[in-house]
């Protein structure tokens, strides 16, 4: 029995222009996991790797201890997935999709979907085709919840979706992880979605991962200097993990916001930093030693 | 298997419908063409429409870029293929079956249901839709859509350059070798009807269909979505 749900290790695929790039990370049972980096950073093609859509060229995924190409099967059994635009059928109805879908998966809870289109105000008559985008990902979430998952995956899940039920789908997931030890991998873009979720967060960009680190060590131990270049960029640049230059002074992201206090001394603002700060940052300048 | 079968069927279960009835209606207006058209002429273009079944299951799936959806399920991807070949064996015997009873009951009909119902006017439809399917499949399943236009193109291109040859080059030769094609065919259906002969293309065809099984899982398992 592992107590990881996900790892991921040594990752390589390549396409035309971009490589994805000894990718590794993992995710213990009952986290979430915050995924996220610019667009075309690959958080689609490591999804699509964990998945088996595409064979990576070097490396190993194992889904629950399970080895996603040996054991692909089993391991999808217990993955509950939600992809950016999901392939549906757009001239069936949500309810032959969800006929066509659910004897796939042993563990489905056919009470459980009911209740959960229900509550998501799924109209399971109409077909997929008039549904809007949040609706589909919430059909696709409604789905990927009914069968019992241990491990959801999900890809951009809150992108088009209203404000209100974006909130409602985070509560969602934070409430399923506390009642039933689930884990969830998602991709996004949008650090507010971190704040409220993520246990962990792994950034990502242009196919190599510049960070995987816990919330509690981001938020305790990260730090953002700010002020005047001529006074902050004498901090040690080892403690930089990332900065921006703007017209009236400079950013600097440290992994050590205790040190670069006591390199600076009172003169210089050293704040706790928020995701948003870390993934501007560490977006921003190209210093990503770790 | 079963379910990937049964996906399939709900799936594509409103254009099956809309197919199955647009093709009952050519098959009508072939069976009841005045000039008469013989029964191997109908039971070849049985042959050919049962052929476009499964190939549309495939399609479709790539029309609304589905094959995600049907490999992230807990299904392998040989699994899929070898429900698509069954599924395709199937539609090609029922489908076969279903127009020479369509063409037996329409009143109109020029065909008897004597002459239909006879093994090697069953094993003539079903060797042409055997050879479409193990020469299509194995295409979109790699490119979709594009695969049959591929496909299609390429046979239109091979027309046009047999036909030019033999025009330009005003070759004997050429237009022996096409001939000789057309006569090997023709030879061939002539010696249905024997147990024997019915049996070896039987043999054939299913060896056919088992290689353009092997080459789609083959293709299939390495497809990146």
């Amino acid at each position: 029995m592992t107590d990881q749900a996900l790892q991921v290790s040594g990752l390589r695929k390549t396409f035309k222009g971009f490589t994805l790039n000894d990718v590794s990370f993992s995710l213990p049972k009952g986290y979430v996991m915050g995924l996220v980096g610019p667009n075309g950073a690959g958080k689609t093609t490591i999804i699509k790797l964990i998945m088996n859509l595409i064979a990576p060229e070097a490396g190993e995924i194992k889904i629950l201890g399970l080895d996603n190409r040996k054991q692909g099967v089993e391991a999808r059994a217990r993955i509950g997935f939600v992809y950016d635009v999901m392939p549906f059928y757009a001239d069936v109805s949500l309810r032959d999709t969800k006929r066509a879908i659910a004897p796939f998966y042993p563990k489905w809870n056919d009470a459980l979907f009911q209740e959960l289109a229900s509550s998501f105000d799924l109209p399971l008559e109409k077909k997929v085709k008039r549904l809007s985008q949040g609706m589909r990902t919430k059909f696709a979430l409604a789905l990927a919840l009914s069968h019992d998952a241990e491990l959801l995956v999900l890809d951009e899940p809150t992108t088009g979706l209203d404000p209100v039920f974006r909130r409602e789908l985070l509560h969602g997931l934070s409430g399923l992880l506390q009642d039933e030890g689930k884990s969830v991998l998602f991709s996004t873009h949008i650090t507010s979605d971190l704040e409220r979720v993520a246990d962990y967060v792994t950034f990502i960009r242009n196919g190599s991962i510049l960070l995987t680190e816990t919330r509690e060590v981001l938020r305790e131990v990260w730090g953002v200097v700010r002020g005047e270049e001529a006074s902050v960029a004498i901090l040690d640049s080892k403690l930089w993990r990332g900065f921006r230059r703007y017209p009236h002074g400079m950013d600097i992201l440290t992994s050590d916001a205790s040190a670069a206090r006591r390199a600076l001394g009172d003169g210089v603002v050293v704040e706790r930093a928020s995701f948003e700060d870390i993934v501007v940052l560490l977006d921003g300048g190209e210093v990503h030693h770790a | 298997m079963l379910k990937v079968m049964m996906k399939d069927l709900i799936m594509n279960r409103n254009a099956l419908v809309a197919n199955l009835f647009i093709m009952a209606a050519v098959l009508v207006f072939i069976c009841s063409w005045e000039e008469g058209a013989p029964v191997g002429t109908y039971a070849f273009f049985s042959g050919i429409m049962m052929a476009f079944v499964p190939i549309m299951i495939v399609t479709r799936e790539d029309k609304f870029k589905a094959m995600a959806l049907g490999c992230s399920l807990p299904v392998t991807r040989e699994t899929i293929v070898r429900s698509r070949y069954l599924l395709s064996t199937g539609f090609a015997v029922m489908g076969i079956l279903l127009a020479f009873v369509l063409a037996a009951l329409v009143p109109s009909s020029r065909l008897s249901a004597t002459e239909l119902f006879r093994p090697e006017t069953f094993l003539r439809a079903l060797s042409v839709t055997t050879i479409l399917i193990a020469l299509l499949l194995p295409f979109t399943l790699r490119f979709g859509a594009l695969g049959l236009i591929l496909v299609m193109a390429a046979f239109q291109v091979l027309g046009i350059v047999a036909l030019t040859m033999v025009k330009l080059t005003r070759s004997s030769a050429d237009k022996a070798f096409v001939d000789s094609i057309v006569q090997a065919v023709g030879n061939l259906y002539t010696r249905l009807g024997s147990v024997g002969f019915d049996l070896l293309l039987a043999a054939l065809l299913a060896a056919v269909l088992l290689a353009s099984y092997g080459l789609s899982v083959w293709i299939f398992r390495r497809r990146e979505l």
